[in-house]
């Protein structure tokens, strides 16, 4: 009884393990914690890799879906985000091919200066904003340059945090394939960055 | 392993990203005082990696979730299924108006009275609630006290009126439920918004270090291999004068 209450009035911090194990016994309350946990990163994966919000969304909502289903095949061998992350870059390949077509990131979607002031720093002025922005569009359109394994590399890695050994599990390839894909990648983006910013730059 | 990482990738990002071994990064880190190739090298890279935290994705309205149900939800019918013995629906952030939870709760109650034959009576200051098909052996449930306001007209203990009190009711509950769903549901977004916006920010002032701190760091470079330039000059000419004196003092002997 005294656990209960405590229970209800302490917030519990269960760990991504304890709350997989609950939700294999049908708790749908610790799947939805899960949820709420990692739907962020997996959309933000998504939508960097796709390019458009909509799209992103579906990913995103279709990857918890067969996480929900699929969670009984879940052996806890990975890490539950890792195994997430890979079912979302399966969907994001299969959205591709199906689609036919590569990724939208010319113009990203509602990134602008409007919602950049949502997270505004308390030191950016309006002009630190558009800049900003300025330069998001910037990346975008650099990252549609490069090749797709070597953005979903990049994307892991900059982005996710993920280690060099991670990306190559989750890819499934060498390690030293991943570092290569990083650092061509990298190598172009430092190249186009440079071409496009520098003018701006120096003014 | 070589410390001249301007051409060894692999140690290139394992100094970038800090992986590997510490001990090696440390060499480069003491190779890199010394070597303007690779110093110019990993000072590009981090550039190119502070640009690229620049690009950030929408703060879309996300809020999936998976609920327990039994019943059939239009749109849903793709989503569900049973595992655990439990039936369960997933939820989209579009399904869950706080508008249609409130219809869907009103909806279940009125047609659970209108199924279950309800009398509604009001009298000595508590409303009671009886059915019809067991008006011996269930117990009225007395809700004296009770917050819900019944307007005055309805307030008859004629089974004719009950109609009417069940529709006050349900407005009056409709109502409560607006308010409370909505708020609740408001309140969960909003700390779902403040919680993304606050990461984002700590993820933002982080690179916003690293980029500061690698800037001092060129700026340090760049004095030391000035200073170690003024050195090698001022050494040359002492060398010079350090000649011309030996030459000198030779002619002299």
């Amino acid at each position: 009884m005294i656990m209960t209450v405590m229970a209800a009035v302490m917030p519990v911090t269960w760990t991504d393990e304890e709350l997989v194990a609950r939700s294999k016994t049908g708790d749908t309350e610790s799947f939805n914690q899960l949820v709420k946990r990692w739907e962020r990163p997996i959309f933000a994966l998504a939508y960097r890799t796709l390019g458009r919000e909509e799209d992103a969304r579906d990913v995103t909502q279709e990857t918890f879906l067969r996480a929900f289903r699929g969670l009984g095949g879940f052996k806890g061998d990975a890490k539950f985000s890792s195994w997430l992350y890979r079912i979302a870059l399966n969907l994001c390949r299969d959205w591709m091919r199906k689609e036919r077509r590569t990724p939208v990131l010319a113009v990203p979607e509602g990134v602008e200066v409007e919602q950049l002031a949502s997270e505004q720093g308390p030191t950016e002025t309006v002009e630190d904003l558009a800049a900003r922005a300025e330069l998001g569009r910037e990346v975008a359109k650099a990252m549609e340059l490069l090749p797709a394994e070597q953005r979903q590399a990049i994307i892991l890695k900059e982005y996710h945090g993920l280690t060099f050994q991670e990306i190559a599990e989750l890819m499934r390839c060498p390690l030293s394939t991943v570092k290569t894909r990083v650092y061509q990648g990298l190598s172009t983006l430092r190249k186009q960055l440079g071409e496009q910013l520098a003018p701006r730059h120096e003014s | 392993m070589t410390m001249h990482i301007a051409d060894n990738h692999d140690a290139l990002l394992d100094y970038l990203y800090e992986e590997g071994d510490p001990a090696d990064r440390l060499k480069i880190a003491k190779h890199l005082q010394e070597c303007a190739e690779c110093s110019v090298a990993v000072l590009e890279f981090q550039n190119v990696r502070g640009m690229l935290s620049g690009w950030t994705p929408p703060l879309a309205d996300l809020g999936f979730r998976i609920v327990q149900d039994d019943t059939e939800s239009p749109g849903a019918t793709e989503n569900q299924g049973a595992r655990g013995g439990r039936s369960w629906r997933w939820v989209p952030a579009s399904y869950q108006k706080p508008w249609l939870q409130v219809a869907a709760a009103v909806l279940l109650f009125v047609s659970g009275m209108a199924v279950s034959q309800l009398q509604v009576d009001y009298g000595g200051g508590a409303l009671t609630l009886r059915t019809r098909s067991a008006p011996t052996a269930t117990a009225p449930v007395s809700m004296r006290n009770a917050s819900i306001a019944l307007p005055a007209a309805t307030m008859n203990s004629t089974g004719t009126n009950a109609q009417v009190d069940l529709d006050a009711l349900a407005r009056e509950l409709r109502a409560r439920l607006e308010t409370q769903n909505a708020s609740t549901v408001d309140t969960e977004r909003l700390l779902q918004r403040v919680r993304a916006m606050i990461d984002q920010s700590e993820q933002r002032q982080q690179r916003e270090l690293a980029l500061r701190l690698s800037q001092v760091s060129r700026e340090v470079d760049t004095q030391h291999q000035a200073d170690l330039l003024r050195i090698q000059q001022d050494v040359g000419q002492q060398q010079e004068a350090l000649e011309y004196l030996v030459r000198t003092s030779g002619g002299v002997k």
